[in-house]
């Protein structure tokens, strides 16, 4: 029995030494490396036509400001339609919507779901097959987009064998509190060093489902959006891989977005995010690892990549363990210090971003005050191991036997109501 | 409300995403030497560091008071390497029933506690929560099993004087990994890493000796909670507090 739980410590002892082992590969690609913008400054090419889909439940804080710096854009109108998806609002959004499009006749053109199964994945499989357009770019409804975005988001798909693109995400409301702050600092971690690393390195850059765009074609091909899976972004993110499509980021291409504000907010977002990831975990992996379009490195990395939400029951797993050899096991004390160790080394640096990646991230991106924040990073990751954990509990426990439909959430908005 | 260009003007920098830190052949050199030569000096210099905890130790115990030897014992760090390291011969005996209840109404308080506190400190509240769990670990032992607790404060000390030792053998690298890649100048480097390395050098040793006078007052039923919430933890804070320290100076000269 001690023999078998060593054995098991050892286990996760070396999967979470995978995980150190490639993030500090990234943040020494992204910091020593060389960098790969293949797409940068491209002018010259003819536009593709670009439908902006921006699905919109009970969005009436935010839609307007979207609206209307979608409408700033700095793009051929001709060749560029803006479509708010309302999806079973309930407040004020269609009567925006409706009245901004009103003053822009043949720019916006909304689509209203009044039925149909919620959420956002479900919304945009409602929508596409109306659409024409080469390219789908997707916003979330509070997110504002610069006028210079769109030509440089959309610069990638004169690559034929391009399927999707993904820009940065950078929070707005950064000033706000800690929390805000923790989330910026998370935030710059996963774009800057995370996401543009496995760019460089010819890995499995994500789109997420928000600053980023799908060919349409490439869309058709795999089937579509899934409306049974929360996280869309993921998983078209990886059905697109196994058809030979690539997926490029776009480093320079940042939008704004509020982050949540209070911890309430968070932990239901990033419970969200777990469950939904994990989900297309269990639908792709199997997939992923017996694709033949996809070379060893992308399967291992995109393997990683889709067992990151796992980490967190894990690492309690190692927890547990590791205090029961402790009580249990006396000619052992050492090594399992060693093990608690390790465990504990890579727990108390965030929840799939080393400390490392956030500290490079955050030294190129200049803001040298804010990493001071970095050692409260370890409370802060406690909430996100046990809110994880939690959401996979529950996920594993009673939503796949009880067959239960995950519900899509959307997140708190903070800025003031009807501002336009 | 603000405008996305008000906002663009704010926060983007255009030469952000394209930043990269300019390397030099001396930069790669430096973050693997120093390292080296710093562990390479620890190594060295084992006998009088594990002197001076030693001194730090004796100095503890008769601050307060308390007559407790404190002897070097012979350890094999590696096969190929012998280390004398401080050792306390403190007593401590598992916990009394008065001690066992205290402790067991503390724990109950504290969860009480973490009820209280506001959303706001959410954080506050797991952290709290957290070090509860891993004392009721100890509770439950105790209650089942009173007088089978296999360790005593010696093997707490040793235990984390090994580690603590261990973990200022990696300071060096781990940094050189982590922070000499960046972009500052050799002797910001240097100093960051030998400020860390002399923190711990002395924290480490007053952590530990402190952690076993509260196990000699407080029983035996404390060590679970100072070896698992305590030990490296604490070690790994500071780390990651004097790398983001380090993080935060002026850079040598403007990326490329």
């Amino acid at each position: 029995m001690i023999l078998l739980l060593q054995l098991v410590l050892v286990g996760i002892m070396g999967i979470l030494a995978l995980y150190v082992g490639r993030h500090f590969s990234f943040t020494w690609n992204r910091v020593l490396g060389d960098q790969r913008f293949p797409y940068m400054g491209f002018g010259d090419f003819e536009l593709p036509t670009v439908t902006i889909l921006v699905p919109a439940h009970n969005e009436e804080a935010v839609i307007a400001g979207s609206l209307m710096a979608l409408l700033e854009l700095d793009y051929p109108a001709d060749r560029c339609l803006i479509v708010p998806v309302n999806d079973r609002s309930r407040d004020r959004t269609r009567e925006i919507i409706d009245g901004i499009a009103k003053e822009h006749p043949g720019r916006i053109r909304p689509f209203h779901r009044e039925t149909g199964r919620p959420g956002k994945a479900a919304a945009l499989r409602d929508i596409t097959p109306a659409l024409a357009s080469e390219v789908i770019i997707v916003f979330d409804a509070d997110y504002l987009p610069v006028p210079g975005l769109l030509r440089n988001l959309v610069a990638p798909f004169c690559d034929p064998e391009v399927g999707a693109v993904m820009g940065r995400v950078v929070p707005m409301n950064v000033s706000r509190n800690l929390l805000t702050r923790m989330l910026d600092l998370e935030r710059s971690g996963g774009y800057q060093v995370d996401q543009q690393a496995r760019m460089n390195l010819g890995l499995i850059p994500q789109y997420g489902g928000t600053v980023g765009g799908v060919r349409r074609s490439a869309l058709e091909e795999i089937g579509g959006w899934d409306d049974s899976i929360l996280a869309e972004d993921t998983d078209v993110t990886f059905r697109l891989y196994m058809k030979g499509w690539s997926v490029v980021y776009q480093n320079g291409c940042e939008c704004y977005e509020e982050v949540p504000e209070t911890w309430k907010v968070r932990e239901r977002q990033i419970m969200r995010w777990a469950k939904g990831h994990n989900h297309v975990m269990f639908r792709q992996l199997g997939n992923l690892l017996r694709s033949r379009m996809l070379p060893f490195w992308k399967k291992l990395d995109g393997a990683l990549l889709l067992g990151i939400y796992m980490l967190s029951p894990v690492t309690i797993l190692g927890w547990v363990i590791a205090v029961f050899l402790f009580y249990a096991n006396h000619n052992h004390l050492t090594s399992s210090a060693v093990a608690l160790f390790s465990i504990l080394a890579f727990s108390s640096v965030g929840n799939f971003a080393l400390f490392f990646e956030i500290g490079a991230a955050v030294h190129l991106d200049g803001y040298r005050n804010r990493v001071r924040l970095l050692p409260l990073g370890l409370i802060y990751f406690l909430v996100s191991l046990f809110s994880v954990s939690r959401a996979i509990c529950a996920q594993l426990l009673i939503d796949f036997p009880t067959r239960r439909k995950l519900v899509w959430h959307k997140t708190a908005r903070y800025r003031p109501r009807g501002a336009s | 409300m603000e405008s996305a260009k008000s906002i663009e003007e704010r926060i983007f920098d255009p030469q952000r995403s394209i930043h990269g830190v300019a390397r030099s052949p001396r930069d790669l050199a430096g973050a693997m030497l120093a390292p080296l030569i710093l562990d390479s000096l620890i190594v060295g210099f084992a006998g009088p560091l594990l002197g001076l905890w030693r001194v730090i130790f004796q100095a503890a115990l008769s601050w307060v008071r308390l007559e407790a030897e404190v002897r070097m014992e012979t350890f094999r760090f590696i096969p190929a390497w012998k280390v004398e390291m401080p050792c306390i011969d403190l007593l401590a005996g598992s916990p009394t029933a008065y001690q066992w209840a205290w402790i067991l109404y503390g724990l109950g308080l504290a969860w009480l506690v973490t009820r209280l506190i506001p959303e706001t400190w959410m954080p506050l509240r797991y952290g709290i929560r957290f070090l509860c769990v891993v004392q009721l670990t100890s509770v439950v032992f105790f209650a089942c099993w009173p007088g089978r607790f296999p360790y005593g404060v010696g093997d707490f000390v040793r235990t984390q004087v090994y580690t603590g030792f261990t973990f200022l053998l990696l300071l060096p690298p781990v940094y050189g990994m982590s922070y000499f890649i960046l972009d500052f100048s050799l002797s910001r480097k240097l100093t960051l890493l030998l400020l860390a390395v002399a923190y711990t050098a002395v924290a480490a040793p007053v952590q530990i000796v402190t952690c076993a006078i509260l196990t000699h007052f407080g029983s035996l039923a404390l060590i679970p909670l100072f070896y698992l919430a305590f030990g490296p933890l604490v070690y790994v804070s500071w780390m990651v507090a004097f790398y983001s320290w380090g993080v935060s100076w002026r850079p040598r000269r403007a990326a490329t």
